[in-house]
């Protein structure tokens, strides 16, 4: 045999172990933070953001439990009335106080929780049973199986539920279940799910046919096995990616639904029905109105941003691809890929 | 000798990527007589394309930076033209066409008016409707034209768009001409095809037409970017006999590019050979083919599978391609080179120049010990 | 000559064209493409069969229907003189084993999320239960065959280039000592100096472990260098067979001729030579009634186009079998005849096309 053939990476790379397999996958997401400032401040702010909705929420439960009554993370009692109507922000009151003398930043804070509960639950509700749908309607597409007769109703029903204007569908499922907590959650859950079906099944469709897949079954691999194995792997990313950028769409959608008086009662904190309730002080007061718009507008960013940034994150491939989709090359641009010297 | 219709010069780019710099060619010169066809021949990553697209200046320019260099078209320094002249440059000064016609085509329109966008495009610069970087005259003798200097007061408002789809009037008036070029070609019973979109078409099809719009053009320059290398074989040779057949009507210079080292022998006069954004050799192609004076060359040339395996393994060219982001110092084939010695090492590299023992002043290499290669096994 | 290790009987595999719902209601009749049409052929072991033929040619379906990749629509299929051609569930599984697959694509063809040893090692582990630390060593023990450094068991794909790809490609295939490899397209991604060292380790593999290789290819000079039979195929079917010297240098079959006529050649005086074979190579839809070549033939007469020729032996061509009516007055003709230089344009007609 010809020695010293092109064989690709250097001698000096070691084996390496699970461990620094994990290590390698944050020196990535290090990477890719430092390499995209954007994408550094969204992960900040969505680090930031989780934090402080988590201690909003476990701060009284763990001192109700410790102490034996609970003791508030926020300055102020968000429901709490008082005479300080109407005060612009100050030291005391960071964003001022409502008409009611209710302290906004608390207000805002304890509002956290419960929107960014609704973006993750509501978009991962969505995303699980979107997902599965479209998994079965991507993978058994042949429209003369049993299967494949399954895959296309849901495809259908699918094609339904999307020509409605999503925000419209969700007013409209929600003013008829009325209004409250989980009946709105409900309506938008019932408008999202649709574009994830279709997001995996279009994923799903293009794994199939990918050679690496013709290989496993050639291998002798069983289609469980290839399912799992090769299917699934390569459908987090972009589910993981399009469920992130979600969260922040099905937080305004949510807030939109409370908007127009139709969402969560109007005792509960949320931004939304906040933003409604101190429309008509914009002129007046209107730190309280912005601040609750600026809320939504900080939380949306920040998963937007983080979320962009999430796919170069995940795919090690990413890097490569930033470079190859520069440069004009008549074969795939595989001298890009040669080994790093 | 006439004037070189394409005389590139030193050029050096390089692409500006997060993961680093690529220098994708390094102080390449070459020339093209009119009428001449000039053969670029260089594996994936020897910066062929890039070259292919520096000259019309297609690169993109942010990450594609020129570091050095002229490119002389017709005497006018392509690189120093401002973007707005760059339209008039392109289709009747210098032409392209590309390796994947599916790719290069617009799928969303019908043959007859894609080739009809080219033809207008040329009338309107015959007629002075529109400006133009230098006339178009006929026939297509194009080594005698004049040059023209930018910065003439002859150029002026950019190229007006055309509407896409044209009036039956337009169109009756552009049938004859259309379907002249696709006669050209030698695509039989052209009317058959005037309606149909690209992806209705074959492969080699699609790559006669895309012959046919960059003619009706009437370029003095045509860069063929392995314009058949996604082609089947047999349509391959069609393809490239059409090729050498329009050279002997048309006479437009041709520089043609490939990896393919038995197409460039039949379609070029001369040849070029890169590696790693160089230019190693460069001289008339039945020398360079019987007597490389290359190192890379000869090992390249030799690598093809001959004959059948019962002769013995194939005389293989060790190590790969370097990265452009890691060209070696001094002579980028060092690593690689089997008379390699340590003068082969150091910056600043060998450079073109007419190779010791070779027949002709014209067969350049670059390469200290030129002579040598012809004792490789 | 010994028993051969695959033999395929009048195999066939038509595609279903889609159709509209009009068309389904007024209960048309359905329309296939004919990839593989009635192909009988051989493979013994330890021997390399070319299979060469451009696009359209059915090659590549061919060579998945030999490792039952897909299902024929016709015909039988016999490994080691058993049936396999009904093999399905478990046997079927566990029949892989014996013929693996190296597929034309080296990025697509691993998965880009799998690490080196799981993808190497993924046939390995879909026969047997295994360990995690035994298979890695398994693997490891195979990267040497490949030329690929044992340090490599962690890494991803991308981060090899074309030519290391398609070794961790080939590592997989060899992974489970398969007896037949079926290379589709090996080198069509690769540069010619990596092309070259892809061909030399194939040769030197077969002697080593004793395997049979289908070559799937364009690639003329790669077939010639590494094969010893060479099967031509066309429009779904053989239309020659031979050792691959005798194809190389005497073909009969007038496509081959055509085929090797059209091969580039590094000879600058083939420079005035104009090719003379027109014509496009449709899908097979509707199969004529005659010879499938007919069309372009330039030895073509009206039994051609009548009547199917049959793969059949050639008399004086001791192991050479061609599908050509006029296989004996034509055979001897050399492939340059299918050239003309411009001087002597005696010939009418150009290459048209379409």
């Amino acid at each position: 045999m010809a020695t010293n053939e092109s064989a690709s990476p250097p001698p000096s790379k070691r084996s390496k172990t699970r461990a620094t397999a994990l290590r390698e996958l944050l020196r990535g997401l290090f990477r890719i933070l430092r390499a995209n400032p954007l994408t550094l401040i969204g992960f900040i702010l969505v680090v930031i953001i989780s934090v402080t909705a988590t201690l909003v929420v476990l701060v009284p439960a763990v001192t109700q439990v410790v102490l034996g009554h609970p003791v508030l993370f926020t300055p102020y009692d968000p429901n709490g009335l008082s005479t300080a109507y109407g005060q612009a922000p100050s030291g005391s009151h960071w964003l001022g106080t409502d008409n009611l003398g209710r302290d906004m930043f608390s207000r805002i804070l304890a509002a956290l929780p419960l929107d960014l509960a609704i973006g993750f639950g509501i978009a991962g509700f969505a995303l699980l049973v979107g997902s599965g749908l479209g998994l079965v309607a991507g993978y058994w597409d042949n429209p003369r199986t049993f299967g494949g007769v399954v895959s296309v109703i849901i495809m259908r029903v699918t094609d339904i539920f999307l020509a409605f204007p999503s925000l419209v569908l969700a007013l409209a499922i929600a003013a008829s279940l009325g209004r409250g907590t989980v009946p709105s959650m409900l309506a938008v859950l019932l408008t999202w799910w649709p574009y994830y079906v279709r997001l995996t099944r279009g994923e799903v469709l293009a794994i199939k046919h990918q050679p690496y897949v013709v290989a496993a079954r050639a291998a002798g691999t069983s289609e469980t096995r290839i399912l799992f194995r090769h299917v699934f792997r390569n459908l987090i990313e972009p589910l993981l990616v399009y469920y992130t950028l979600d969260i922040g769409t099905v937080i305004v959608t949510f807030s939109t639904i409370s908007f127009v008086g139709i969402g969560v009662p109007l005792d509960v904190p949320e931004w939304g029905t906040m933003v409604e309730s101190y429309e008509r002080f914009l002129l007046t007061l209107p730190w309280t109105v912005l601040s609750a718009g600026a809320a939504i507008f900080v939380t949306v960013l920040a998963f937007s941003l983080f979320g962009d940034g999430l796919r170069d994150i995940l795919d090690p491939r990413s890097r490569r691809a930033l470079v190859q989709a520069a440069i004009p090359s008549t074969l795939p641009a595989k001298a890009f890929v040669a080994a790093e010297a | 000798m006439a004037e070189p219709v394409l005389d590139v010069q030193g050029l050096s780019v390089d692409y500006d990527v997060g993961a680093g710099t690529f220098h994708a060619l390094t102080d390449v010169s070459v020339q093209l007589t009119p009428g001449r066809v000039v053969g670029i021949v260089g594996e994936t990553g020897s910066g062929k394309s890039t070259l292919a697209h520096a000259i019309p200046r297609l690169l993109p320019e942010p990450p594609a930076r020129v570091r050095s260099g002229r490119i002389l078209f017709r005497g006018v320094n392509v690189l120093e033209l401002p973007k707005w002249k760059l339209p008039l440059l392109r289709g009747t000064g210098i032409g392209m066409i590309f390796q994947e016609p599916i790719n290069s085509l617009n799928p969303a329109y019908r043959i007859f008016d894609q080739i009809a966008e080219a033809v207008t495009v040329r009338k309107m610069r015959e007629s002075g409707e529109a400006p133009t970087l230098f006339p178009v005259t006929d026939p297509h003798d194009y080594s005698r034209s004049p040059p023209v200097k930018s910065g003439d007061a002859l150029l002026r408002a950019v190229l007006p768009s055309l509407p896409k789809r044209l009036r039956s009037a337009h169109r009756q008036a552009l049938m004859e001409d259309v379907l002249d070029y696709l006669k050209l070609v030698r695509i039989n019973d052209p009317e058959t095809i005037l309606d149909l979109y690209p992806h209705e078409l074959s492969g080699g099809m699609r790559q006669r037409i895309m012959i046919a719009i960059a003619l009706s053009a009437k370029p003095s320059l045509l860069i063929a970017d392995e314009p058949t290398s996604a082609l089947d074989i047999t349509i391959q040779a069609q393809v490239l006999t059409l090729m050498k057949e329009l050279m002997d009507e048309v006479r437009t210079s041709i520089l043609f590019i490939s990896h393919d080292l038995g197409v460039i022998a039949e379609m070029a006069d001369d040849v070029g050979v890169l590696y790693a954004g160089h230019l190693v050799e460069f001289g008339p192609v039945e020398e360079v083919y019987t007597n490389p004076r290359h190192p890379y060359t000869k090992l390249l040339i030799r690598a093809i599978p001959e004959g059948y395996k019962r002769s013995g393994p194939l005389p293989a060219l060790a190590g790969s391609v370097p990265s452009l982001a890691n060209v070696p110092p001094g002579c980028p084939f060092h690593p690689r080179c089997p008379l390699a010695k340590n003068v082969c090492t150091s910056d600043p590299g060998p450079v073109l120049e007419p190779a010791k023992g070779a027949s002709s002043r014209s067969h350049l290499a670059a390469c200290y010990f030129s002579d040598e290669v012809a004792r490789l096994p | 000559m010994s028993m051969p290790l695959v033999e395929v009987q009048h195999l066939m595999k038509r595609f279903p064209l889609s159709r509209s719902l009009a068309a389904w209601a007024a209960r048309e009749a359905e329309e296939f493409v004919h990839a593989v049409d009635d192909v009988s052929l051989e493979i013994y072991p330890g021997e390399t069969l070319g299979l060469i033929g451009e696009s359209g040619s059915g090659k590549t379906t061919l060579g998945w229907l030999v490792a039952k990749l897909y299902e024929p629509t016709g015909g039988r299929i016999w490994f080691e003189g058993r049936d396999i051609t009904d093999l399905s569930g478990r046997d079927l599984l566990e029949w892989r084993r014996n013929v693996q697959v190296v597929f034309q694509d080296p990025v697509g063809s691993l998965d880009p999320r799998l690490r080196v040893w799981q993808i190497v090692g993924e046939p390995i582990s879909a026969q047997e239960q295994i360990s995690r630390t035994e298979l890695k060593a398994r693997v490891a023990a195979l990267l040497p065959l490949v030329g690929l450094p044992a340090g490599v068991l962690d890494q991803y794909p991308h981060e090899f280039s074309g030519g290391g790809r398609q070794r961790l490609s080939l590592a997989r295939a060899l992974s489970v000592h398969p007896k037949l490899l079926v290379l589709d397209e090996p080198t069509s991604a690769l540069d010619v100096a990596v092309q070259a060292q892809v061909l030399n380790r194939l040769v030197a593999l077969q002697r080593e472990l004793g395997l049979s290789y289908l070559l799937i290819t364009h690639n003329v000079a790669a077939v010639r260098y590494v094969a010893d039979r060479v099967a031509v195929m066309y429009l779904g079917r053989i239309v020659e067979v031979g050792p691959v010297e005798e194809v190389m240098e005497r073909p009969i079959h007038p496509y081959t001729k055509a085929l090797l006529a059209a091969l580039p050649q590094p000879d600058p005086r083939r420079r005035r030579a104009r090719y003379r074979i027109g014509g496009e190579v449709p899908t097979l839809v509707h199969p004529p009634p005659g010879c499938r070549f007919a069309p372009r033939c330039p030895f073509v007469i009206d039994r051609c186009i009548a009547e199917d020729p049959p793969l059949r032996m050639i008399p004086d061509r001791p192991g050479r079998t061609a599908a050509c009516h006029r296989a004996e007055e034509v055979g001897d003709v050399p492939p340059e005849q299918l050239l003309v230089s411009p001087e002597t344009q005696a010939d009418s007609g150009s290459s048209g096309a379409g």
